[in-house]
């Protein structure tokens, strides 16, 4: 990138220090350090998610590719942190956790219901 | 219908992936969406006519925002964008410009795509957590980790599969631990551990996690946790006797008590009171766990972790005793898979483990079971073991097809080494072949013995690691109650020659008083000692020398590191370095090499008559001529298969010739990083050499990605592949050329081509060349002076036809023969001694005499059914013997000398003998002094040149003097009666009880008290030797000096001591480099060396010119 080295010097302190940060499942204990939260993941500024996510850069590919996983948000609701597993959360339009999902069904379409609710 | 995109991908190619885009162009995300695009295009044109989406109406279920996937410009609808750079389109063209409303849908194709990958990632990373807290050792690791804070050792006993060697690291990571070393007794484990722990740390391609073996690292600052080996670690702790690196070490595999292993835990034992904030972590199996809990005193907190094994039923199966006899008889193991296939039906999976004891009872089972095979069509017989290559290894990970089952024969590499999934029966031998060596003799015994109860239980614990399965056993429940333990760990059976140089260079004084987990027996430790000492790596007295000091560091063994060290010293390292490889791997040639006459004959250029190593130098530099013939302009394939069938042809195989190479660049890298070399700098190469040399080897490297990708081979480890079943053998080579992606033999000449380009191969084969006298001289003594003492002498009765065999004897081990895959023993002429003359009086009855004796070098002496000698070499007799012997005794008169206690020889002038002993010990200080100045600036690289070159010439001008030697002798071997009258003793009732007085004679010999004699230098001892009937008079008009002519004297020491001086202004002032005659400075600059002043009163006249023989 042409923006130079002291937006990339600020960008890999930033990393760094998010990576001390620990992202903690709610709902299924699953626990991973995490490299940032937001929209906009700062190692693929050319992709915008639609919720502050908790973000890994992509452990299974070279650095140099950029690419990335997400790894939940916090629930829209309880705001409790949540992972995309889906025994955990639904994405519809925005992170729900699965307890409040169930509480909440007639908010959401019922095809969605019948889906999460097959799954189980 | 739904739009087929794929039609149109370099219009969308165009408009929407650029390097910045979310999907990178041309990346392996790029491929996968395309493939993505297509099963979506399928599934759609299946399931619907027209329940497309209305358009714009965006997947509230994707958390990846399509709308404004950002532009390198900034935030931006991203089909707009893609508008932008849609390619113009001539309205005249067939197909017609792409519809805004595709572009839409295209866009949230895009964001589907990386949400399903989003989930993929995310799905992988989840299970590997599972997997990871599934392993037994998860619920141990708030344990360790609180052991470890408050202990100084902790033990941590599993079983394989429990998970320890990968987790227990990243347990130490996550509680804050860092500089973090983990042994492992195989370097190959080390990488693998390394790979395997950095991916789950999700740390693939960071740094945090490395290895570090020989010849390779991947290790930063940033590293906090380092696989390495246990030799690696030892050598570390030369250098960092407190390992102040590190805050823990973790052993692992400790219980497998390889030699290093012990040794470290030696010194780790010693360690902790010396550092007391060092954490060690013992990792074991759970056999003998309490063996080292003991060993640091019981106070070391154990966690037991058991492996997860499915119940296996036992069942003793003792093959009957008519087939025990002799050699292996395939029945029993046929009769289990005959069995097999009566009682099992064939859906229900699960294959077979053979262990048998070595490779030729592999071949013998492989072969009835694949006849088996071929009858019942359910089999596939795969041999494993460690001879094989990397390749064919693999195989045996390999799936069965539905229907048939695999039966993998090997030896116990599949005991702990590796794992083989899918294994539900186990048949086991009880037979495992054994490396012992026996010190006294230095012979290598390979033995077939019975396991132990401990490798029992472990290869019956191969047949419950997928589901519940049946062991055979191949012996009776009492014998396996017989079985020891434990097997013999390796300090009790190898040589202790490295590990007793390596304790004495770091110090410890006492090798008997190290802290053992388990002492070996003194007498090996002491042998081991005494053959340091004539290994000339320590002094008599304990102390290591230069040379020792620096074979201690070089993690190879004593004979290689010796060559390595004298190649560097005499500028001879690129033949030295072919040697060492060729002697180090496996006889390239196979079983019929000698067998089959065309093989013979296709051979006969590449022989050699002075031996093996000679032999095998040949035949590499051959190889190699033959790999640059074909050069780059044909295919790899042609390349490939021409040398291919140039081996075949020869009975070489080819296979050996790449491991040469590889162990070629292997010692020069240790030779580079000892720092030892003062290399000359490379050549320069002009911009268009380095251009083809650049651009031919990104071609080579674009053949292996492509190759590895086919045969899914590298990145994140093989992929099992399922097995072709054809008349129970798998599809050999051959006919995988068919295949596109290339075959095995073209990977290995890419591989070489990526080492070496053709100039660097013109290099070596130049320098491989053997074929001047002085050349042969040089590389005669430096292999002689590398491998010394191990020599033979042959039996006076042997008669060197072709066909029989011919009988050496060693100083310790009488009668051995020459092993039957060597050159020497399959042309037995060149071995009978030349231009003999009959018996003369005054010599031992039967005695040769001539100028032509030979002794034999050999490497190794190993004993299968019988010892035999391997890779052996002629020597020149009484020449090597002066130059090399560590002691050399003298009688009276000079012509009788014993040399290192059992060779005699005899000279019919007692003057050549005088000369010879003279030159040679010229010689040897000059070679000491040479070895010294090369050591002393190593690294420095300021050689004294000046010093070095006056030295090298003396010493050049002595060797190639002493290898023209032409005097005749007798040769004979000593038998132990002979050796307790053949020195006069103490009491002193030697022929003279003084020597003649020297005027100003300032260092007077020294008398050895214990053979009667006086020391004339370290290794010399005249007048000890006692008359005997055969010893010859001195001619009784006295002796005339052989350099000056006209120096009469009657007393031989007053002779030897005017020689002395005589001889050596002859080599110094001599240049005899062969073939050229150089300048002769006439004027002397020879007084320096301390040439006594005693003996410049004997000399009479110097000597000038008038050389004896013709050079
Ligand atoms: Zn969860
Ligand atoms: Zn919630």
């Amino acid at each position: 990138m042409d923006d130079g080295s002291e937006y990339s010097k600020r960008l890999s302190a930033r990393i760094e220090e998010d990576a001390k940060k620990i992202f903690h499942c709610s709902q299924c204990e699953f626990t991973e350090p995490f490299h940032y939260k937001g929209r906009n993941p700062p190692f693929k500024r050319t992709v915008w998610l639609k919720e502050d996510s908790y973000v890994n850069k992509d452990p299974f590919v070279p650095r140099g590719e950029g690419l990335f996983v997400v790894l939940g948000s916090d629930c829209s609701v309880c705001d409790q942190q949540v992972c995309q597993n889906p025994g955990c959360s639904v994405f519809y339009e925005r992170r729900i956790c699965l307890p409040c999902f169930k509480a909440n069904k007639r908010d959401f379409p019922e095809k969605l219901v019948a889906k999460v609710a097959s799954k189980e | 219908m739904a739009f087929d995109f794929s039609k149109y991908r370099r219009d969308f190619d165009t408009a929407f992936f650029t390097d910045n885009s979310a999907i990178r162009f041309g990346s392996e995300e790029h491929k996968d969406f395309w493939v993505f695009c297509e099963k979506l295009y399928k599934l759609k044109s299946r399931t619907l006519a027209g329940r497309s989406r209305s358009k714009g109406d965006l997947n509230p279920n994707h958390l990846v925002c399509v709308e404004c996937i950002a532009s390198s410009s900034g935030r931006k609808w991203v089909v707009e964008d893609a508008i932008t750079r849609m390619p113009f389109r001539d309205p005249d063209s067939s197909k017609p410009p792409v519809p805004v409303e595709r572009l839409k849908e295209f866009a949230e194709i895009i964001a589907k795509f990386l949400d399903f990958m989003q989930k993929e990632k995310f799905r992988k990373l989840r299970k590997l957590r599972e997997a990871q807290k599934n392993l037994p050792i998860a619920e141990h690791e708030s344990d360790i980790v609180n052991y470890v804070k408050n202990f100084p050792v902790v033990l941590i006993a599993g079983d394989t599969g429990c998970g320890k060697s990968t987790q227990v690291p990243q347990y130490l990571l996550k509680a804050g631990f860092s500089r973090i070393a983990c042994t492992q007794p195989r370097r190959i484990a080390c990488i693998s551990l390394c790979q395997r722990v950095a991916y789950e740390t999700l740390n693939q391609y960071g740094d945090e996690v490395g290895y570090q073996v020989r010849f390779e690292r991947a290790k930063t600052k940033a590293t906090r946790i380092v696989f390495l080996t246990e030799g690696l670690l030892l050598r570390q702790i030369v250098g960092d006797p407190t390992l102040t690196q590190y805050d823990v070490i973790v052993l692992d595999e400790v219980h497998e008590r390889h030699l290093q292993g012990d040794f470290l835990l030696g010194i780790l034992k010693c360690l902790m009171y010396k550092r007391k904030d060092l954490k060690i972590v013992l990792m074991s199996a759970t056999i003998n766990s309490e063996m080292f809990t003991d060993y640091f005193f019981n106070l070391t907190p154990i966690v037991q972790v058991p492996g997860r094994l499915y119940p296996i039923e036992v069942v003793y199966w003792p093959v009957v005793s008519e087939e025990k006899a002799g050699r292996i008889s395939p029945s029993p193991y046929i009769r289990i898979l005959h069995m097999i296939d009566e009682k099992y039906p064939a859906e229900e999976r699960g294959d077979v483990l053979i262990f048998l004891s070595g490779m030729a009872e592999i071949t013998a089972i492989a072969d009835a079971a694949k006849e088996y095979a071929q009858k019942t069509n359910r089999w596939i017989i795969l041999q494993l073991h460690s001879s094989l290559s990397i390749e064919e290894q693999d195989r045996a990970f390999d799936i069965a097809p539905d229907g048939v089952r695999k039966c993998v024969i090997s030896t116990n590499i599949a005991e702990t080494s590796v794992t083989i999934d899918g294994i539900r029966f186990v048949v086991d031998s009880g037979k495992v072949k054994e490396m012992t060596f026996d010190p006294t003799t230095r012979t290598e015994k390979l033995k077939e013995c019975m396991i132990s109860r401990a490798s029992a239980e472990q290869r019956k614990g191969r047949a419950g690691r997928t589901g519940p399965g049946i062991c055979y056993r191949l012996y009776t429940r009492e014998e396996f109650e017989s079985m020891t333990d434990f097997s013999a760990p390796e300090i009790m059976r190898t040589s202790l020659d490295s590990l007793v140089l390596q304790m004495v260079s770091m110090g410890v004084k006492e090798p008997l008083s190290f802290p053992f987990i388990q002492k070996p027996d003194s007498s090996r430790l002491k042998l081991a000692m005494e053959s340091l000492i004539s290994h000339g790596a320590v002094e008599p007295n304990g102390t290591v020398t230069t040379v020792g000091g620096l074979l201690a560091m070089l993690p190879v063994d004593i004979m290689v590191g010796k060559l390595l060290i004298n190649g560097c010293v005499f500028e001879r390292l690129d033949k030295v370095l072919s040697i060492a490889s060729v002697l180090t791997v496996q006889n390239p040639l196979t079983n019929k090499s000698y067998r089959d006459p065309d093989c013979v004959s296709a051979r006969k250029a590449l022989m050699s008559d002075q031996g093996d190593p000679f032999m095998l130098l040949n035949m590499y530099s051959a190889w190699l001529a033959e790999k640059n013939k074909t050069g780059t302009g044909s295919s790899s394939r042609e390349r490939s298969s021409t040398t291919r069938s140039w081996c075949k042809r020869r009975g070489i195989e080819e296979q050996r010739m790449y491991e040469v190479t590889k162990m070629r660049d292997q010692f020069m890298q240790i030779v580079k990083e000892s720092e030892f070399l003062d290399q000359a700098a490379p050549k320069q190469e002009t911009a268009a050499q380095r251009r083809i040399r650049i651009g031919e080897r990104s071609m080579l490297h674009q053949w292996m990605r492509e190759f590895k990708r086919k045969r899914g081979l590298g990145g994140e480890g093989r992929k099992r592949k399922v097995l072709k079943a054809r008349d129970g053998e798998v599809a050999s080579d051959d006919e995988e050329t068919s295949g596109k992606s290339g075959n095995i033999h073209e990977a290995k000449d890419v591989e070489f081509r990526m080492r070496r380009n053709a100039a660097e191969i013109k290099n070596i084969i130049e320098h491989d060349k053997v074929d001047s006298f002085q050349d042969m001289v040089f590389m005669k003594a430096i292999l002689t002076a590398s491998i010394y003492p191990q020599w033979a002498i042959a039996d006076p009765h042997n008669n060197y036809k072709a066909g029989t065999e011919q009988m050496y004897h060693t100083k310790d081990k009488p009668f051995v023969t020459l092993h039957p895959m060597g050159m020497l023993a399959n042309n037995p002429e060149v071995l009978r001694v030349g231009s003999c003359e009959p018996t003369v009086a005054g010599f031992p009855p039967g005695s040769q005499i001539s100028n032509k004796h030979e002794l034999l070098l050999y490497l190794s002496m190993m004993e299968t059914t019988r010892p035999f000698l391997m890779n052996t070499a002629r020597i020149p007799a009484a020449q090597s013997l002066f130059l090399f012997a560590l002691n050399t005794d003298v009688d009276h008169n000079f012509s009788r000398y014993v040399f290192d206690g059992w060779l005699e020889v005899r000279f019919t002038n007692p003057l050549e003998g005088m000369q010879l002993l003279i030159v040679a010990s010229e010689v040897r200080v000059r070679w000491k002094k040479l070895l010294d100045l090369k050591i002393m600036s190593a690294g420095r690289n300021n050689v004294n040149r000046k010093e070095y070159s006056r030295n090298e010439k003396i010493f050049v001008n002595g060797l190639v003097q002493i290898y023209l030697n032409d005097s005749t002798y007798s040769l004979r071997r000593l038998l132990a009666a002979d050796a307790k009258t053949m020195y006069y003793g103490h009491d002193g009732t030697s022929s003279s009880s003084h020597l003649p007085e020297m005027p100003d004679d300032l260092n007077e010999p020294e008398f050895d008290s214990i053979k009667g004699g006086w020391k004339l230098s370290d290794h010399v001892t005249y007048d000890c030797l006692t008359y005997d009937a055969l010893s010859s008079a001195l001619p009784e008009d006295g002796l005339l000096c052989p350099c000056c002519d006209d120096f009469n004297e009657d007393h031989p020491y007053l002779m030897y001591r005017h020689i002395e001086y005589c001889c050596k202004e002859r080599i110094d002032q001599t240049d005899l480099d062969l073939g050229e005659r150089t300048r002769r400075s006439g004027s002397s600059d020879s007084d320096e060396d301390g040439t006594s002043s005693a003996t410049a009163l004997l000399r009479k006249r110097k000597f000038q010119g008038g050389e004896r023989k013709d050079v």
